[in-house]
C-alpha cells in the first residue's frame, strides 16, 4: 500500500499493510486509532454499524501500545491494530446486548476467550458491533429493534445480510481493520459477501466460542472479517487454538496460516461446484459471470480444475440444519423465551415459536441426517486442496425491495451446506455487479485445510485486484 | 368463537414453549410458524439406516 494512503487516512488499510507499516515504525498505533475514531464519527451515524464506540478507551490503549512498540517493537503483528466485535462476544465490565431490549442491560463479568486473545496480542478493541438480535435470523426486516439495521457501507441503500451485518459494514468502511463475527448458517459470509471482504467460517471447533452468546450448539463457527485473506491469516493465528473450556474445541496443532500464503496455486487441485447455482437455483447472470470468471483466473493460475458434485441440493441441507437451529435455539434460550418474550423483536419471536413445532425425535432425525450429509460433503471435498461455490446467488437487494426480497436472498444462497458439514469456508469478492455492489464466491477446504484455503483465496485476491477497491467515501 | 383444531396446536406448542397468552394474533403467529417448520419437516428422511448416529452424539474424553 502506498504511503499516500496513509496521508489519506490509515483506516482505510487492511490489517497487513496497518501490522506492515506499525512494525516498521512508519504508523503510530496512536495515528491509526484516531483516523478509526474520526471515520466513526463522520459516517457512523449514517451506517449504523456500532451499538457501542469505545472511543477513550481505545485511545488510551493505543497510546499504551505506541510506547511498548517504541520501547520493544510490537508483540506480534496484530499490536496496536483496531479491531471491533459483534455485540454477541462477552466483554467484560462492557454491555454486551445482541441487539435485543431482552439483553440491553447485561454487563458480562469476563472477556470472551478470542477477545482475550486479541488484547493479549495487543490489538485494540474499537466498539461492539450491531447484529441481528441475538445473532440469528433468516432475512427478516428487523425494524423494531432497540438499534436501526446497519446500511451497507457501499451504498446505504442496500442490504448488510446475515447477523454480523455490523461487522461486515465497520471492516469495509474503515471503522476497523478486524472484525469478529460469529456463523450459524452464514453469518460471517454473507456479510463479508455483500461489502467485498474476505470473512472466514473456520472448520467447527477450530475456533473457541466461549463468551459468545449461542445460538445453536452444533453448528456455531467464530469467524474474522477482514479485507482479505492475508489479514485473516494474521487473525488466525492469534485466534485459532484450543480451549479447554469449549467442550468442541479441537485440540489439533495451530499451523503459521500465514507462512504460505505466498505459495500460488499452480499445481493445486481446486473442484468447481456448479449444482448449486446451475441445479439449485437460477442464479443471477451476473454471478455465474463472476463464477466462471474466477474459474478462469485459476485455470491462468495453474490450477487443476475438476469438476464435482453432491448429492443433496441447497435446500435440503437447509431443511437439514434449520429443525437444529431452531430447537437448540430454544433450548439455550428458554429462559428468555419464557420470561422476556414482549421484549423480543417480531423476527426472533417467529423463529422461536417455530422452534417450538420441532419434536425430540424430529431433532435427533436432523442430527443422524447431518451425519449423513456430512460425510457426503467431506468425501467430494477431501478429494481437493479447495473448492469453488458460490456463495449469494442473487445480487444484494436494495432495502426498498423489501422483505421478501431479503428472504430470497438469504436463501439463495450456499453457506449453510458448510455449516451442516462443519468445512472452513470463506466468502470472496468476485468482483463488483453493475450497480456497483460487491459479488462473491466461497471457497471451501477439507477439515482443517484454512492454510490452503486462505492460500487459495490469496492467490485470487492478489490476481484480481478487487480487494484493494474500496466504498466511496 | 371455540379454537379450531391448528389453534388449540398452536396454543398447546405455546404453553410447551412457556408462552401463557390469550392473544389471537399470537396464536395466529404461532399456526404460522408451526407450519414453515412442518413444510421443512416434512421433507426429513424416512429411511435412515438404525446404526446412522446424530452428528451431535455424546462424547467420552477419559
Amino acid at each position: 500500500m502506498p504511503d499516500t494512503a496513509i496521508a489519506t487516512d490509515p483506516a482505510r488499510l487492511g490489517l497487513a499493510e496497518a501490522a506492515a507499516l506499525i512494525a516498521r515504525r512508519s504508523l503510530s498505533p496512536v495515528e491509526l486509532v484516531r483516523a478509526v475514531l474520526d471515520r466513526i464519527a463522520r459516517r457512523d451515524a449514517a451506517l449504523h454499524a456500532h451499538i457501542t464506540v469505545l472511543a477513550e478507551p481505545a485511545m488510551a490503549a493505543a497510546r499504551a501500545a505506541e510506547a511498548e512498540i517504541m520501547a520493544s517493537g510490537p508483540r506480534g503483528p496484530l499490536h496496536g491494530i483496531p479491531y471491533g466485535l459483534k455485540d454477541n462476544y462477552d466483554t467484560a465490565g462492557l454491555r454486551t446486548t445482541v441487539a435485543s431490549r431482552a439483553r440491553w442491560d447485561h454487563v458480562p463479568a469476563t472477556d470472551a476467550t478470542l477477545h482475550a486473545r486479541l488484547q493479549a496480542a495487543g490489538g485494540i478493541l474499537i466498539g461492539k458491533h450491531n447484529t441481528w438480535e441475538y445473532g440469528t435470523g433468516l432475512g427478516d426486516l428487523q425494524d423494531d429493534l432497540p438499534v436501526p439495521a446497519p446500511r451497507n457501507a457501499w451504498n446505504p441503500d442496500y442490504y448488510t445480510a446475515g447477523s454480523s451485518n455490523g461487522t461486515g459494514v465497520a471492516v469495509a468502511a474503515g471503522f476497523c481493520a478486524l472484525g469478529l463475527g460469529s456463523d450459524t448458517g452464514g453469518s460471517v459470509r454473507m456479510p463479508a459477501a455483500v461489502h467485498g471482504l474476505h470473512g472466514l467460517k473456520p472448520t467447527y471447533g477450530r475456533l473457541s466460542r466461549v463468551g459468545i452468546l449461542p445460538n445453536a450448539y452444533t453448528l456455531d463457527v467464530a469467524g474474522p472479517l477482514t479485507r482479505r485473506a492475508r489479514d485473516a491469516a494474521l487473525a488466525m493465528n492469534v485466534l485459532a487454538g484450543h480451549d479447554p473450556l469449549d467442550p468442541t474445541s479441537l485440540t489439533a496443532p495451530v499451523p503459521d496460516h500465514a507462512a504460505g500464503i505466498e505459495a500460488g496455486v499452480a499445481g493445486l487441485t481446486i473442484g468447481v461446484l456448479r449444482r448449486f447455482h446451475e441445479r439449485d437455483f437460477a442464479a443471477d447472470p451476473e454471478v455465474m459471470a463472476a463464477f466462471e470468471g474466477a474459474v478462469a483466473v485459476f485455470r491462468a493460475l495453474g490450477a487443476r480444475l475438476v469438476e464435482i458434485d453432491l448429492p443433496d441440493s441447497v435446500q435440503s441441507y437447509r431443511d437439514c440444519m434449520r429443525p437444529i437451529s431452531a430447537a437448540e435455539a430454544l433450548s439455550i434460550h428458554g429462559a428468555d423465551v419464557r420470561e422476556k418474550f414482549p421484549l423480543m423483536g417480531r423476527a426472533l419471536q417467529d423463529k422461536f415459536l417455530g422452534a417450538a413445532a420441532v419434536t425430540g425425535a424430529e431433532y435427533v432425525t436432523a442430527q443422524r441426517w447431518r451425519r449423513q450429509m456430512a460425510a457426503t460433503t467431506d468425501a467430494a471435498i477431501r478429494s481437493c486442496d479447495a473448492v469453488l461455490m458460490p456463495c449469494a446467488m442473487t445480487r444484494v437487494p436494495r432495502w426498498s425491495e423489501g422483505e421478501a426480497r431479503f428472504r430470497e436472498f438469504m436463501m439463495a444462497s450456499a453457506t449453510c451446506v458448510l455449516n451442516v458439514s462443519g468445512h472452513p469456508a470463506a466468502s470472496i469478492c468476485a468482483g463488483f455487479d453493475s450497480a456497483g455492489l460487491p459479488l462473491s464466491l466461497q471457497l471451501v477446504a477439507p477439515y482443517l485445510g484454512e492454510p490452503t484455503l486462505l492460500r487459495v483465496a490469496h492467490a485470487f485476491e492478489e490476481a484480481t485486484g478487487f480487494w484493494r477497491r474500496l466504498p466511496a467515501e | 368463537m371455540m379454537p379450531g383444531p391448528k389453534d388449540a396446536e398452536a396454543l398447546a406448542l405455546l404453553l410447551r414453549a412457556g408462552i401463557e397468552t390469550a392473544d389471537h394474533a399470537l396464536v395466529a403467529r404461532m399456526v404460522i410458524a408451526a407450519e414453515a417448520m412442518r413444510a421443512g419437516l416434512d421433507r426429513q428422511p424416512r429411511d435412515l439406516p438404525a446404526g446412522l448416529e446424530p452428528a451431535s452424539a455424546f462424547v467420552v474424553r477419559p
